[in-house]
Order: structure tokens, then C-alpha cells, then sequence
């Protein structure tokens, strides 16, 4: 599934215009980068938590240039399912 | 659209602003919001991926049967075959979350380095907490140290302070009874034997005063000397032992000058006995050891008059007595091991030097030895 999809999914259930599925959409994804970019983690009951996590620079090796590199430090977004989320999965 | 409030991950939080972002109500943002991870979850469990541009991508993985281990229960687990649900940021997010460190780049690292120091750990950087405390645990240890060392060095040096200040201790005891007005039979015999007299005042305390020691004691009997008797073996016939024969001199004093000399048909004053050798008080064997002190002067100063006199046999005579009185001082101390420090004022150096020998020789007498730890205490 890709975002037409779920947004066509969505705009059926709830009996709202694409149009404003789509907006609300694109305005959802922006809140939760910016809030993800701050670095607070979103918790969404009943699918699970999104956090930032913080990486150390480390070695590593580099085998196209067969060279080590150090890898500066960085962050990244993380996603810990749920349990219901979980359940939902390995029941089918 | 203004934004006033600051970012939070509560839901409450996140509804209202993209509520007022998208520029619709907040309830229907929040349904909005549960449809839409409703119809993810839908997604993921249908198919395999939910992929959402400028997101992420949501993956359904799966994860064989293994057998897993609880280190608290110390046990092993048995874990089904299970699908997991996988999330990889992409694009914006990705880029957005990692903004402060975006300019970063790798380096390559020299080769020689990463060969002499790859298994090397990296210098950790300290807070200035810690390196306050580290700084401040190595003042301590240092000074601990330093003063561990000036302890040692005090306990060392204390043989030397004390050897010295023995004697003194005890001048200041005695002047102190002196003062108090304190004469009874615990006063020492010292009180009464000035430093180093000279042999003519020697003569004259010795043979002319009377003892301290015999003032509580009565006398058991007059013994009236027989041919082949010595003063041994008469303290051995009334004290049952003959090393107390100073004292049995000293309580006749008056009655003789040598205790090498004396003749058949003397009266000697045996008086009672001055106490178990095993266990004697602190008094009596003061007492005992003053009175062996006080033989030892006798004999050091007949010595010495018979080497002045110039006649050959005197002279070898009075070499025997030297002897004696060193040997007298070393019977003395198997009742006093600090005999030589207590009494330094009463000895004369070159026969404790000599005395000393003997220590290293023979030991105490009473079979104790002189160990390195004996300068200490």
C-alpha cells in the first residue's frame, strides 16, 4: 500500500473529501517530522511510539574504497510497534 | 498560522496543531488521526509494506523459531515463529530528524593509525563533574600518602626518642614523689642513688645508710656464716633462690663491704623474702633490679680502686671484679628487659655497650632473645 491508497482508504471510512484527507495528511506528516525533529517521541495508542535515537560516531569499514572510516555521530528515528499492533499482525 | 505552543509528543498536542495546520476541527483531526494508523495496521496485516512518501516505510518481518535465554531465571526460552513490524525512516523525516548533525561527514581514517590503535579505545571526554572528583580523589590519596609515610617515619624514629627520654621520665617521676612527699616502700631505690656519684660518696651511701628496702620486712633470722658459704648459697638456703642475693646484701650493707669477702662467723640478717621471683609486683621488682644496680656500682668501683693501687694481683683482681659487674647487670635483666634505658643515668656507657654483647649473645638470660622489634616498644 502506498499513500493514494491509504489516503483513499481513509477518506472512506470517515466519509470525508479525498481532498481533505490528503490535506490533513500532509499536515499530520509535517507535525510529526517537525516534533520528531525536536527530538519528543509521538505515541499513537493502539499502533505504538515513535522516538529519536542518538548515535555515537563510530569506526567503520568503508569495503568500496576498502578503507575504515570514521562515521560522524547522528540521529535517527526509531518505531516501537505496539502490542496490540503486534497481536493484529501474528494473528493472521 | 501562528504556532505558540512549544513541540510535544502528546496527542492532545499533536491533534491541535495539525488541526489548525490542515484548518479543520480537532475531533475530526483525532478520528482522522486513529483511521489513518487503523488503515496501517489493516495494511500491515494484509500485505507486506505500507510505504508512505516522505515518511517511511512500515514492513512485516519475519522472525524464525528460536530458543531465546533469561538471565535473571538463568533459563532458556522458547520463542515462536512470529511476524515483527519494521519501520525505516525515509526522505524528509530522515533528513529532518538528523538536521543538526547533517553537515557531518565520514573521514577516512590513516591506515597506520587504525593498525596501532584499532583495538585502542577512544578517549572519553570527562564532564567537569568528574573531573572535579578526580582531582579532588587524587588530593586525598596523596595526602593519605603523605602522611602514611610521616607515621612510619615517626614509628622508626622512636627507639631513638625514647632511649633518651626513658631516663628522664623516670628523674621526673621521682622528683615528683620527692615533692609530693610521698616515701613509702613503692619509692624507688634511685631516688636515693644521685647520678654517677663518685666512688668516695658511693662508699660512704653505701656502707653508711641505711636500706629502704628492709623498712616493712622482719627478720626471720640471724645467720651466722659457716666455712664454704657465699651469699648464693645463702639467699638459696632461705629464698630458694640464689639470685636474690642482692637484696640479701643490700639488707646487710651496713655489716659488710665486699660481697665477694665475707668471713665465717659473720652475722648476716636474713629478713623475709622479698617476693615470688615468678610473679613479683611492679615494686618489688624495682626494688630487686635497684638493688642488683646498686651491686653493680660496688663492684665497678672495688674494680677500679684495685687497678689504681698498682700491685699486680690487685690489679688482676680488680680486672675479675669489672667483669662481675657487668655480669651482675646482665643477671639483672631477666627482670627487666628496658633495665639499660631505664636506668642510663645510674650505668656507665662502656659497660652497657658491653652489656649490650652479652644481649646480642645470650639473650636476656631467662632464655628471651633481643629481636629488632624490642628497639621499638
Amino acid at each position: 500500500m502506498n499513500k493514494t491508497g491509504l489516503i483513499r482508504n481513509v477518506a472512506a471510512r470517515l466519509r470525508i473529501s479525498q481532498k481533505d484527507a490528503r490535506s490533513l495528511y500532509d499536515s499530520l506528516c509535517q507535525e510529526l517530522i517537525e516534533t520528531l525533529s525536536a527530538g519528543a517521541s509521538v505515541n499513537i495508542t493502539g499502533f505504538g511510539t515513535f522516538t529519536v535515537k542518538k548515535l555515537e560516531k563510530r569506526k567503520g569499514f568503508n569495503p568500496l574504497i576498502e578503507k575504515w572510516m570514521m562515521l560522524p555521530p547522528r540521529r535517527k528515528a526509531q518505531f516501537k510497534p505496539s502490542e496490540t499492533l503486534k497481536k493484529r499482525v501474528n494473528l493472521q | 498560522m501562528k504556532k505558540k505552543e512549544p513541540v510535544s509528543g502528546r496527542i492532545d498536542v499533536l491533534t491541535r496543531r495539525v488541526a489548525e495546520r490542515a484548518g479543520q476541527s480537532e475531533a475530526r483531526t483525532r478520528k482522522f488521526i486513529d483511521a489513518l494508523f487503523e488503515e496501517v495496521g489493516e495494511g500491515l496485516t494484509g500485505e507486506e509494506r505500507v510505504s508512505l512518501a516522505g515518511f517511511g516505510i512500515f514492513k512485516k518481518k519475519f522472525a524464525e523459531k528460536r530458543t531465546g535465554y533469561n538471565p535473571q531465571k538463568k533459563k532458556k526460552i522458547k520463542i515462536k515463529a512470529h511476524n515483527r513490524v519494521v519501520f525505516t525512516p525515509a526522505g524528509a523525516l530522515a533528513n529532518a530528524v538528523n538536521r543538526k548533525y547533517r553537515h557531518l561527514r565520514p573521514n577516512v581514517i590513516d591506515e597506520m593509525k587504525v593498525m596501532t590503535g584499532l583495538m585502542k579505545r577512544e578517549k572519553t571526554t570527562l564532564s567537569p563533574a568528574r573531573k572535579k572528583a578526580r582531582f579532588r580523589a587524587i588530593v586525598t590519596l596523596g595526602v593519605l600518602a603523605f602522611l602514611f609515610l610521616l607515621l612510619l617515619s615517626l614509628i622508626i624514629s622512636i627507639p631513638a626518642i625514647f632511649r633518651e627520654s626513658d631516663a628522664q621520665v623516670v628523674r621526673f617521676v621521682r622528683d615528683l614523689n620527692t615533692m609530693m612527699g610521698l616515701r613509702d616502700l613503692t619509692k624507688s631505690l634511685s631516688d636515693n642513688l644521685p647520678e654517677r656519684m663518685n666512688e668516695k660518696e658511693l662508699g660512704h651511701y653505701i656502707f653508711r645508710t641505711r636500706g629502704v628496702l628492709t623498712r616493712n620486712r622482719k627478720i626471720i633470722e640471724k645467720h651466722g656464716v659457716r666455712r664454704g658459704e657465699s651469699i648464693y648459697s645463702i639467699a638459696k638456703k632461705y629464698y630458694g633462690n640464689k639470685f636474690l642475693w642482692p637484696d640479701l646484701y643490700y639488707q646487710n650493707k651496713n655489716r659488710f663491704e665486699d660481697p665477694d669477702l665475707i668471713h665465717v662467723g659473720d652475722k648476716i640478717y636474713v629478713h623475709e623474702k622479698l617476693g615470688d621471683p615468678g610473679n613479683f609486683t611492679p615494686q618489688q621488682k624495682r626494688q630487686l633490679v635497684q638493688a642488683y644496680i646498686t651491686m653493680y656500682r660496688v663492684l665497678r668501683a672495688l674494680g677500679k680502686k684495685e687497678i689504681a693501687s698498682g700491685n699486680h694481683r690487685l690489679i688482676r683482681k680488680g680486672k675479675k671484679r669489672l667483669r662481675d659487674s657487668r655480669w651482675t647487670l646482665h643477671t639483672a635483666l631477666r627482670y627487666d628487659h628496658k633495665l639499660l634505658n631505664v636506668y642510663e643515668d645510674a650505668i656507665y656507657p662502656e659497660d652497657r655497650k658491653i652489656v649490650d654483647t652479652y644481649i646480642d649473645r645470650l639473650g636476656y638470660g631467662d632464655g628471651t632473645r633481643r629481636h629488632f622489634w624490642d628497639y621499638l616498644f
